[in-house]
Formats: C-alpha cells, structure tokens, sequence
C-alpha cells in the first residue's frame, strides 16, 4: 500500500533565486525504510519539512504530496499530527517535558485521549522500546542516545503510519547511532511503519534501506535500491567519502566487470578476495621520528566531578610529543572530555599533574596559557559562539586560511551548515596562533567529504610543526591522521602506539578499510591505502 | 504521604498551615511542629537529616532573640541593654512567634518535598493542560540550559578572547557568555517548538494524563483535614494568647484540646498510614530475602 507519493515537487524560498527543490518525485509504500541523502545544502531538509503539514516551509511551492491516497493539503490536522511523526538532528532540543512518563504522554495529550488509553500507549512504548527503567527519569538525566530514543518513542505512541527523521544520529557516538539505526529497522519491519531518513554516515543504513533517495542540487538523481544507486553514490565527489570501502572500491576500479556491488563487509570482502590478486601485502609505512621534547605531560592524574562519586580519571600516564598528532580513542562517556578539561585546566585533578612544555600548568598565570600557547575546540562548536555574526567572532581577520569566511562576516554563526561551523570553531581556535590544540570530536556530526577537509587541516597544522590532541569516535580520522592513538579505558590512557596498531588487531576500534582488507593485505587503515594498495596488485585477469 | 494524590496533598498542607497562620498558641504550635517534623521524617531520606534539623534549631534561635532586641515592649524588665529594656513579655513573644516560624519552614520543606513537578502538573493539569505542558516545558529546559551555561562558561576562559584578569575584563566576558546563552536558547527555542507542533500541541481540546488516581484513604485525609481545619479557625479566637503589655493565657482549655486533637489526628492518619505501608513492604522484602 503506498503510503506517501511525491509528484513533480519543486520548491522555492521567498527572495530566492534558485529552487530549493526541482521536480522531485518518489513515493514510498508501508514499511519501507527510505535513506535520503546528499551533500550538505541539497535540499533534504526543505524535503522532509515539506513532507510534515505543521512543518512546512513557507514559499512558491508546485506539485503534489499525497498521503495514504488524500492530498496533504486535505488531510486534517489531526490525522497529520498523529500519522506523520517527526523526529530532528539536536536530541535535548526536541524533549518538550520534563519526565520520560511525560514526555511519552505529550503526543497523546495533543490528541486529547483519554487518560487511561494514553496509559496503555505509555505503557507498551517503554515496554518496545526499553524504556520502562527509565519512565521516571528526568530527561535532562538521559544520555544523547536514550534521549533520541526517547524522541523516537514519543512519536511512536502516537501511532504514526510514517515517520520522517533529519539526521537523526548525527550527534551521537557510534555505538547509540547503531542501536537508534537497529531500532528504526526494526520498527519498519515488525510495525510496517514507513520511514524516510536523511542521513550523512549511512555505511550502517545503506545494507537495511529498501530504497535510496540520493539528492544533489533539489533534484533527484537516484531513486532506486541500494544496489542499483550505490554506483551514483560513488560517483559523486561530495557523497563518496561517506561510502563504505568496499563500494569505493568497487566504483573506483569501474564496477569490476559488472560485479553486484557490494553493501556488506561480508561481500565486499569477498569481492576483495575474488577480484584483486595479493602478490603485495603491505604497504610501506614511514613512521614518524619521534620528536624529543614534550609538549603534553600527564603524570598519574586523578579527578573525580564530585567526593562521592568514582573517579572519572584515574591514574591516567600520558606523553604526547611536541610536533605529533595524537588521538584519543574510547567508549562514550568513558571521561575522555574530561582528560580534555584537565589538559586545558578547565579542571584541576586532584592528584598528579599535568605538564605544558615541561611546566606544570598550576605555574602558568592568569591566562597566559590560552594566548599562544594552547587553543581548545569543544564538542559542542556552538559553545564556542559568543558573538552575534562570524565576522565579530572572527576579528574581522583578512586571513583566509583554513576557510575564506568573508562571504559569511554578516552572518550568525548558529546559521552556517555543520561543517562550516566546526571550521569556523577550529579558525577560532587558530586565532591566537597556539603551539598545542585540543579538539573533542573535530568530526561530530559531519559526513565523509567534511571529515576529509578537517583530516587535511589537523595534517597541515602538524605540517607547521602544532602539537595536535584529538578526542574521537571517528577511526577513519584517527586513521587519516594521527601518529600515534591511544584508547581510553578505565580512567587511564592504554596503548599509546601507531594507528596501524590499534587498529589493524581491533574488532570495535576500526575502519571499514581493516575490516575490508584483514587478512587479505596487512597493515591498511584507511580507504585512500585500501585504493593503493589493490592499484598495486592489480585486477585478476577476469574482472579487468 | 508520597503515595496521596496531588490534590489530597495539596489540600493536607494547606490545612496544616493556615491554621499555624492565624493561631498564636504555644501549645497549639508546639502540637503543629511535631507533626511537621513527622512529616518530614517521612518524606525526607536519611541522608544529612541531623545537620538539617540543627539548621532549624539555628533558625529558631535567631528568630527567638531578635523580638527581644528589637521589641521593648512589655511591662517585666529582665535587664537593660544599651539603656533599653529587655522586657520579659518580649523574650516570651519571641520564643512564641520563632515557634511559629520554624514549624511553617519545616512544613513548607515538607511540602517541597511532597510536591514533585509530577504532581504538581497534575494538579495544574486539572486547570489548565496548556499551562502544564508550559510549566513542564520550562521546567526541563532550565537543566539543559544551565549546562550549556557551563560549557560556554568554560570555553571562554580558555578562548583567549579575553586575555587580562581584570574586573572589566571578568565583565564583558560574563556579558559575552550571558549574550552567547540567550541566543543559544532562543536557537532552541524554536527548534523545540517546531517538536511540539509536529507532535500536535496546536490542536484543540488538549488532555492532561496523570498517572495518580483517588482512593479511600485521599478521602479519609480529605475530611480529616477539611473539618479540623473548619473547627479549629471558628474556634481561633477562644484559643489566642496575649502577650502585651503582660502575658495572659486566656485560653479556653477544651477549646484548645478539641484544636489539637483534631490537627493531630489530620497529620497523624497519614504518618500511622505511611507507616503501615511501610512495614508491610518491609515485611515483604524481609520475606523475599529469606526465600532466596
């Protein structure tokens, strides 16, 4: 049954010169997992916005949206309400109350149910969903990733036929955005709920999608199964660095004689195994010379937030090199920002000491330290705007490196795209010219070809000799670029020694070029190395 | 009292202290101030009780010796402090009136701590579901915004935007900070709103759900409450102490025991319900145990 059919939809903004969108057409039958994607501006948004009643944009608008057969602009604002869910990228931002009990009932409260059916809808969400532990929580308690959860579920007991998410696991931590992907699937496949969802990291979704929507520009250029529009995925230079190795591989040696392409590690491996012969087995790695003088000392820290609590660090040992790229690896929540704030004496341990250039940071005065010397970027980017437009949180600098934000000087910083924000934090940073930088998950929230422009910034920083600390969660960047990593755990640093290290023996800790490669070559971390490598050993004669 | 319904609490505690309110007693006082520790003991949890109830005994202190020093009333001079006179009737009014205080503080803890958000959505939920669903909209946004509050704090120490330690300096960064969270929280603002809308706060004829429900015992608290606090303000008047220009305890003896004994039985049917309650889940969990 089609559920939601989009015909020759074009739209444009008031005082816009362009459309936003042009001729879009698609539809979408019950429980279908629809993946939207595209590079940043090509009109997702606009799309699902235009796709809720309540949500959508203002401006000329063309074409038809059907829903379940009526036309949107016929549908009451009831049944919209109710049958078409939403849910947003900011988890904290779209909790309305207070309590998970509450906020669960909020939609059904809406509806103006009685309160014992809203009870019963209450009930066997949290039950689906696993949320019954955590009803009488308060909501500002909940982790990024139950608090999404959460957001899901409330529109869940709603009983939506459709839902329609905008990056919804771009602000959360690899593991959370698996389980929230694992959940939509299930929702699509036990409750023959529709679901369209925009996403950038879509390695985890692509394999479960029925259907890929792939936009560029407010058009359409693939509506079809992943299989069929991996092959334009590929080809596109700004969506291609989102892609698993396994179909760059197979789209950057030209379909390898029309072979099925692959979306999961099982076949891509296979296609490796298959298709590629193995006569060169690693690659040459010029390791780093140590440099000799540090930049970082950690000796024996310990902190705890508060007496009665157990320690978020303890006992943490760590050297980092002046010169040197070093990436902190580990799970959520294992205190690997706090390490951060102890490193930029926004804490002080309570034990041991921490070390700038040889100097314990309690002897650095006033606020010495943060001119020239140390540079911080924090998680959250928008921390770090303190001023109504980039122009004034950028001195109106005429320095273009990094990122020419002339063009934007007018601008609030809140109103530049993800990737245009975290450059704008890390320019910030650079601003006082520091000889250390600290940056907690550079790469949070962005897709592949944004990752690529910050890996090539943190490389040309070590190029001018900076001394560059990463917090992460994205291993395709600890890969690209640092010299050594070092995984988080149990309050201490362990295993401070080359990516390759790490990564090459990691079942978690890993790209999806280790994963590809393990056992066939040896030694590859990233997709660039994975394309290296199989150029080298070249095709079996078959597959050319 | 945790487990009455919001409006039964609602109503038990402004019965308990509108009577404190309008009664001068001292005895009738003193009976008040042990049910309001009663109660407190059985809503409060353990931790840091005894440094809590020395901070009333602190309160009552201070209460108690200011009317003396300020207040020279009265017709009995105790002694003379910088030629003004500490009068008896003073010192006793004091101690009286600090009695009074102290027992309307430990009630409305009591009530802060009966009172969850939860219950109190409830309550306004009956008036107004709109009004509740904003009053529980601010209510969660407030932690949120404290904690980003704390990470733009942060950074801007280490941002280097601000270089000197100066008192201007320290200024304009608060200023900067404060400017930052304002736009962070009108930025969110409307992104929370668009949730709402797409989760049918428009709509009409919106319900409040609570999951609290009334039972016999809210009933029986109901009446207990109602009637001793009707009974006890008709009597007010027969139950007042005079304090100047001397001390006359006028007060009408059976008048006064009728006032107690039904403000006692009000506070004292939820206490002995609780503890029933209690003890039959403790006997419970004892009973498990062994079964392990």
């Amino acid at each position: 049954m089609k559920i939601l059919e989009v015909k020759d939809l074009s739209f444009r903004y008031k005082n816009a010169e362009q459309n936003t969108l042009d001729n879009i057409s698609f539809e979408a039958s019950e429980g279908e997992l629809i993946l939207v994607c595209g590079a940043t501006a090509c009109g997702k948004t606009t799309l699902l916005k235009s796709l809720k009643p309540e949500l959508a944009p203002f401006g000329d608008k063309n074409g038809e949206i059907f829903f379940c057969g009526k036309a949107m602009a016929d549908i009451s604002e009831s049944v919209s309400a109710a049958q078409i869910g939403y849910v947003m990228q900011r988890p904290e931002n779209q909790t309305v109350t207070d309590s998970v009990r509450s906020e669960l009932a909020f939609g059904g409260e809406s509806l103006g149910l009685e309160p014992d059916i809203i009870r019963r809808k209450v009930a066997e969400t949290a039950a689906y969903f696993g949320l019954e532990q955590l009803l009488s929580h308060r909501t500002s308690m909940l982790s990024g990733g139950q608090r999404q959860l959460l957001n899901l579920a409330s529109v869940m007991a709603m009983n939506p036929r459709l839902i329609i998410l905008d990056e919804p696991t771009a602000q959360l931590d690899p593991i959370a955005a698996g389980d929230f992907i694992r959940t939509l699937y299930r929702v699509t496949r036990e409750l023959a709920v529709t679901v369209i969802v925009a996403e950038h990291r879509f390695e985890e979704l692509l394999p479960l999608a029925d259907k890929v929507l792939f936009l560029e520009n407010g058009k359409v250029r693939a509506f079809d199964t992943p299989e069929n529009s991996a092959e334009i995925l590929a080809q596109s230079a700004n969506v291609s660095p989102s892609l698993p190795s396994g179909l760059r591989l197979h789209s950057h040696f030209h379909r390898l004689n029309g072979r099925k392409a692959p979306l999961t590690l099982g076949e891509s491996r296979a296609m490796l195994a298959e298709c590629f012969k193995s006569d060169v087995k690693s690659l040459e790695q010029t390791a780093k010379a140590p440099g000799n003088e540090e930049a970082i000392r950690l000796k024996n820290v310990f902190f705890t937030y508060d007496g009665s609590s157990p320690d978020v660090v303890c006992g943490a040992s760590l050297t980092v090199q002046k010169g040197e790229v070093f990436s902190l690896i580990g799970s959520n929540g294992s205190g690997k920002s706090t390490l951060l704030s102890l490193m930029s004496g926004i804490e002080k341990p309570y034990r041991g000491a921490v070390e700038i250039f040889s100097k314990s940071l309690k002897k650095y005065r006033g606020s010495e330290l943060y001119c020239g010397l140390l540079g911080l970027l924090p998680q959250d980017v928008q921390s770090a705007f303190l001023r109504d437009s980039v122009g004034e949180e950028l001195q109106f600098t005429e320095d273009k490196s990094v990122y020419d934000f002339t063009p934007f000087y007018e601008m609030h910083p809140y109103d530049l795209s993800g990737g245009q924000q975290q450059l704008l934090g890390i320019k910030k940073m650079l601003m006082n010219e520091p000889k250390i930088v600290l940056m907690d998950e550079p790469t949070k929230g962005l897709d592949g070809s944004w990752r690529d422009v910050i890996a090539e910034i943190i490389l040309s920083l070590r190029e001018k000799g900076l001394t560059v600390f990463i917090v992460t969660h994205d291993m395709e960047l600890a890969a690209q670029v640092s010299d050594r990593c070092g995984i988080f755990f149990d309050g201490t640093v362990s295993a401070a020694v080359t990516p390759q290290e790490i990564l090459s023996d990691s079942i978690f800790y890993t790209t999806s070029a280790v994963k590809t490669s393990r056992g066939i070559y040896s030694g590859v971390c990233t997709t660039a190395q994975l394309l290296e490598i199989c150029t080298k050993n070249g095709l079996k004669e078959e597959f050319r | 009292m945790k487990s009455f319904h919001p409006v039964t609490v609602l109503i038990f505690f402004a019965a308990m202290l509108t009577p404190l309110m309008t009664v001068n007693n001292p005895v009738y006082t003193a009976v008040l101030l042990v049910g309001a520790i009663l109660i407190l003991l059985q809503v409060r949890s353990g931790r840091g009780l005894l440094r809590e109830l020395w901070g009333y005994l602190v309160i009552f202190l201070i209460m108690a010796a200011m009317n003396p020093l300020f207040v020279h009333r009265g017709s009995t001079p105790l002694f003379f402090l910088n030629g003004r006179a500490i009068t008896l009737e003073a010192v006793v009014y004091g101690v009286c009136s600090a009695l009074r205080l102290t027992a309307s503080i430990i009630w409305c803890r009591a009530f802060s701590l009966v009172m969850t958000s939860e219950k109190l959505f409830c309550i306004t939920g009956k008036l107004s579901p709109k009004i509740s669903a904003m009053l529980t909209m601010t209510v969660r946004f407030i932690p949120d915004m404290l904690a980003q509050g704390r990470k733009i704090n942060a950074y801007s120490r280490t941002s280097g935007e601000f270089p000197d330690d100066s008192l201007l300096s320290r200024f304009r960064r608060i200023m900067s900070v404060f400017s930052a969270l304002v736009t962070w929280s009108i930025e969110s603002g409307v992104q929370t709103a668009d949730s709402m809308k797409a989760r049918g706060f428009e709509l009409k004829g919106r319900t409040a759900y609570s999951r609290f429900s009334y039972h016999t015992e809210d009933a029986v608290l109901l009446v207990l409450c109602i009637a001793s606090c009707a009974a006890v303000c008709t009597i007010s008047g027969r139950l007042n102490a005079e304090f100047y220009p001397t001390v006359k305890y006028s007060a009408d003896t059976a008048a006064l025991g009728a006032a107690s004994f039904l403000s006692a039985a009000a506070y004292v049917f939820p206490t002995a319900f609780a503890m029933v309650i209690g003890l039959k889940r403790s006997r419970r969990s004892l009973f498990r145990k062994g079964e392990k």
